[in-house]
């Protein structure tokens, strides 16, 4: 894959919704399983964002489709539970994200300092 | 590792069954952990969590694939963001880029319908408007060489208005004029035909040879009269439309007979279907044609104005030159005949010439051009809508649009993709647009007035379909461009750096985007004033005092047969009909009058007046034929004197009624009863024994009118036609059928026309202008849609731009007040601007409606006020809603959207 393609593939998974960049995020530090991504999401943010388990699944999922994620490949025992783990493009585009949202703080501390909004008129 | 129950494998096997099976293998074991971790048995709740978050994920999946056709991602990249940097612009390009463009376009569902709706009802409007403007105006007549093809006819007092012309003066025109290379003359009549079935009454032309020789009839069957036809005979040729309704088609028709009242003629040619009269003769109609006879009594008498002329100008003439050589013959034959080519003024009765075209089309031509120009607003307001939410979808693009241009695609390159984006909605929504026409020319033809020419000519065919075509790639190319170029300037880094630059290139969009919106209420302002007009008009006219009642009464148009040539005999028939619809059930009374108020039929002789031994002959006047109780039936209020009586018979004093206004007029010093009047010149005097009120003559909208009633028995005229009205205490469109049984009853050849109700007749007579309001009011309709969706548009884009400033600001203290104000002062800023540009132009522009307009100026300030009230309350609640939205912005969803 040539850096075009992959910078494009970047760009066309921004802006994350906010599950996936925890997600992304707290799979950085290593791999995790479904629940245990729930219950990290949860102290993370102290307690202020909690995902139901059925929905995280289909985060993971879709995630997994894009290809930000991949899941531990099956065993035949059906009892053991399957960690996924970040995979590269996953990186490239937490890290895009992560660029963007300090922007726009940044951004948000300058207007909030001179009192003017960026752009006077809508 | 605890062992699950029985219940638990159950339940993790349902729950799984909802997600894609491609999923089940990876999140079975997390699934069945899940259990133990929350050490407790699966609760409703958990159920429906996961079932229904499965079911969302299969959902996903299936749009995925819906949209991209591929399962997932994976290392594939969209081909087409490398796809070629070099700027030609091939076919497969082309077909490329009508494919990408198909896809973005599917992947935005209400994108993509909110703007082909809009361009499908402005391409709809205009190609309907096309088509009837390109029938009825611009398409060629369907005669031989028709730009040569003129119609001549004498003028009045230096008018222009052509009218009748007598045999003799078309002989010297024939033969003196040199501008013309030939010219032929025709005169409609009517002919009752008999046979099988009811009498029937239809029109007929009588023409000289040159007629059907300009107009290039070929008799599809037989053939055209021979010259000695001419000089008399029993010849009579078919109109297609008479010989399929009557005869069946049946072409053995040709060389048998064929029955009139009057007269057995011979069938010799069937003409085809493809031929109609011109209009401009008032043989448009025309079902049987005679040859004009050369021994007819009109060949002698000059002053016998009835005829129609047809000429075809000579090679290289000019219609005004044609006109100048005639003005001279004119003068040299009011020199040689001034008893009948000189009016009393004094004046030369003029020598018309018109084109055919131009006397075919006649007054419509303005008010279809007008109609297409309405619509052409349409179209523009529509494209305002369609570019303005092209720019608000290109402002979104942006980083996509970099990122290709980053990876090598040529500024040549994206705006041709955007184009093709444009085109594709245009094209389909011009497709959209067709079938609209087609639908909308079906309501145009079922409301049109009767007297728009040229109908059957408009239809969708290819000249319509190019047209329409034209103009879908006219209006694609159009808004497309202007995205397309801001598109195509973007600064790649700024862009591609981070979100910022999306909001930074927003402010010269939003300049734009205010330009169009601004326009688009101009524009509908324009197009609502007009239809304001239209529809206060149309109220007054729905208002205006008749001067009769025409609820609960009907009437009915009797012609009498040649066999009734004594008057007598005549009179005595129309009163034994109006006896016997009197007798009618229901019926009150009844009575006969020759020219009903709102008729066709009217007579103008010229009035004379005897003020106390002086007489004067004023002016012409209305003059009504009627039988007694006509006052009563119709309900004209009788003001002084009397009415007409069963005593005024012939032999008894010549009475007259006049109307208010005849009374006003001519004897504003005193009453009229008693004074005594004539009408027409060495008519007898009579006495006015009555003062009726006002009714109003042939329109509703005409003015009122000074009128004469004159008893039908004094003296028994010499009108062969009667029209009866009936008031009845009951349904009056039940009375139709037994009116006409009665006429009837008395003679079963008389022929019976125009039966309806008076409402019928009254409401017939308002169907133009009902028409045009209808149309304009659609139109303006449509047009205050588009703009209020233009408004919205622009107000929620802008607010969702600005989303992250308002948020700050609420977090900062702002009420949700003060948000609410601020973004309705820019969406009535808008509004505002556009309704003081819109009423500006509307006053210039409502000029063309002044012939249209009733009782009212075109620049009547209620209806400008109302118009401006509505346009206000349209951009206050198209504000509204977006604004209202703003106050609900917090803090945190303005983080989390970027």
């Amino acid at each position: 894959m040539t850096q075009n393609e992959l910078d494009e593939l970047v760009a066309g998974n921004l802006p994350l919704k906010p599950v996936d960049f925890l997600v992304l995020a707290i799979l950085q530090d290593g791999p995790r399983h479904g629940y245990g991504l729930v219950q990290e999401i949860s102290a993370r943010t102290r307690g202020q964002v909690s995902v139901r388990p059925g929905d995280l699944y289909r985060v993971l999922y879709r995630m997994v489709r894009q290809g930000l994620v991949a899941g531990e490949d099956g065993t035949d025992d059906d009892d053991r539970r399957r960690d996924y783990h970040v995979t590269d493009l996953g990186r490239r585009v937490a890290r895009a994200e992560a660029v963007m949202l300090s922007d726009i703080i940044r951004d948000i501390g300058q207007s909030a300092d001179t009192g003017q909004p960026g752009h006077a008129e809508a | 590792m605890k062992s699950s129950t029985w219940f638990q494998r159950l339940f993790v096997r349902v729950m799984l069954w909802c997600y894609p099976a491609r999923f089940r293998s990876t999140m079975t074991g997390d699934l069945r952990q899940l259990l133990d971790d929350l050490h407790r048995t699966p609760s409703f709740r958990l159920a429906w969590d996961l079932a229904t978050a499965g079911l969302g994920a299969r959902w996903d999946d299936w749009r995925f694939r819906a949209r991209t056709g591929r399962r997932s991602a994976g290392r594939v990249v969209r081909r087409h963001y490398t796809r070629t940097g070099r700027s030609g612009v091939s076919l497969q390009l082309v077909i490329a880029d009508v494919r990408l463009a198909l896809r973005g376009l599917r992947q935005r569902p209400g994108f993509t319908t909110a703007v082909v709706l809009t361009l499908a009802i402005g391409i709809g409007a205009t190609t309907t408007m096309f088509s009837v403007v390109d029938g009825v105006v611009l398409r060629p007549l369907p005669y031989p060489e028709h730009n040569r093809l003129a119609v001549l006819g004498t003028t009045f007092r230096g008018g222009d208005r052509l009218n009748g012309v007598s045999l003799p003066n078309y002989q010297d025109w024939r033969d003196q004029g040199r501008s013309f290379e030939s010219m032929g003359a025709a005169v409609r009549t009517t002919a009752v035909l008999l046979g099988e079935g009811d009498p029937e009454e239809v029109w007929a032309a009588q023409v000289t040879r040159e007629v059907l020789e300009l107009l290039g009839a070929h008799p599809a069957a037989g053939r055209r009269f021979v010259a000695e036809e001419y000089r008399g005979s029993d010849a009579v040729i078919l109109g297609h439309g008479l010989w399929q309704r009557r005869f069946g088609g049946d072409a053995a028709v040709v060389g048998t007979h064929i029955d009139t009242r009057d007269a057995r003629y011979r069938v010799v040619g069937i003409l085809p279907a493809t031929f109609q009269g011109p209009a401009a003769l008032s043989l448009a109609a025309a079902d049987l044609w005679f040859p004009l006879d050369q021994s007819s009594e009109g060949w002698a008498n000059r002053s016998h104005r009835s005829f129609a002329i047809l000429g075809k100008l000579a090679p290289g003439v000019t219609l005004s030159d044609a006109q100048g050589e005639m003005a001279h013959l004119a003068q040299r034959l009011a020199d040689a005949y001034p008893e009948a080519n000189l009016g009393s003024d004094g004046s030369i009765f003029g020598i018309g010439v018109h084109s055919l075209q131009d006397e075919t089309v006649g007054d419509v031509r303005t008010t279809l051009w007008l109609l297409l120009g309405a619509v052409a607003f349409l179209l523009l307001i529509a494209c305002a809508n369609v570019a303005n939410l092209l720019l608000a979808r290109a402002t979104d693009r942006e980083r996509e649009m970099a990122l290709r241009a980053t990876l090598g695609a040529g500024r040549i390159r994206l705006i041709h993709q955007l184009l093709t984006e444009s085109v594709v909605l245009a094209l389909t929504g011009g497709a959209l647009g067709m079938a609209l026409a087609h639908g909308g020319l079906a309501v145009f033809r079922a409301f049109s007035p009767a007297n728009m020419p040229r109908l059957e000519d408009v239809a969708v065919d290819w000249r319509v379909l190019l047209f329409a075509t034209a103009l879908s790639l006219g209006t694609g190319i159009l808004f497309g461009l202007l995205p397309a170029l801001q598109l195509s300037r973007l600064d790649l880094n700024e862009t591609l750096k981070d979100g910022a630059a999306r909001t930074s290139g927003g402010r010269r969009h939003n300049a734009v985007r205010n330009v169009l919106v601004v326009s688009e209420v101009t524009l509908a302002l324009v197009l609502l004033t007009g239809a304001g007009l239209l529809v206060n008009s149309l109220v007054r006219l729905n208002n205006v005092e008749l001067g009769f009642n025409p609820s609960n009464a009907a009437s009915m148009m009797v012609r009498l047969s040649g066999e009734y040539r004594d008057d007598e005999a005549r009179v005595r028939l129309f009163q034994r009909v109006i006896e016997r619809v009197a007798r009618l059930p229901g019926v009150e009374r009844s009575a006969g009058i020759v020219n009903l108020p709102i008729g066709d039929v009217y007579w103008r002789p010229r009035i004379g007046i005897d003020r106390d031994g002086v007489h004067s002959e004023p002016e012409g006047v209305n003059t009504h034929i009627a039988t007694p109780g006509i006052f009563e039936t119709l309900e004209i209020p009788i003001l002084q004197g009397r009415g007409l009586s069963d005593r005024d018979e012939e032999g008894q004093p010549l009475v007259a009624v006049v109307n208010a206004a005849f009374a006003d007029r001519f004897f504003p010093e005193g009453s009229a009863l008693g004074r005594a009047i004539r009408v027409g010149t060495d008519e007898p005097w009579r006495t006015v024994v009555g003062i009726v009120g006002n009714a109003r003559q042939r329109r509703v909208r005409a003015e009122v009118e000074p009128l004469v009633y004159v008893p039908l028995t004094q003296p028994p005229g010499p009108f062969p036609l009667l029209t009866v009205v009936a008031r009845t205490t009951l349904d009056p469109g039940a009375l139709l059928r037994p009116m006409r049984q009665a006429v009837w009853s008395e003679d079963p050849t008389l022929v019976v026309r125009d039966l309806e109700t008076l409402e019928t007749r009254v409401a017939d007579n308002l169907i133009q202008d009902r028409f045009y309001t209808l149309l304009l009011g659609s139109f303006a309709a449509a047009a205050l849609v588009l703009s209020a969706i233009g408004i919205y548009g622009t107000m929620s884009y802008a607010v969702g731009q600005r989303v992250k400033e308002l948020g700050i600001r609420m977090a900062l203290g702002a009420k949700s007040r003060d948000i609410l104000q601020m973004v309705l002062r820019h969406a009535m800023g808008l509004t505002t601007l556009g309704l003081v540009l819109g009423l500006a132009c509307s006053a210039l522009a409502s000029r063309v409606l002044s012939s249209v307009v009733f009782g009212i100026t075109t620049t009547d300030t209620p209806t400008f006020g109302a118009v401006a009230v509505i346009m206000l309350a349209i951009g206050l609640l198209a504000g509204w809603i977006p604004a209202w939205r703003a106050t609900r912005v917090d803090l945190l969803t303005t983080l989390k959207a970027d």
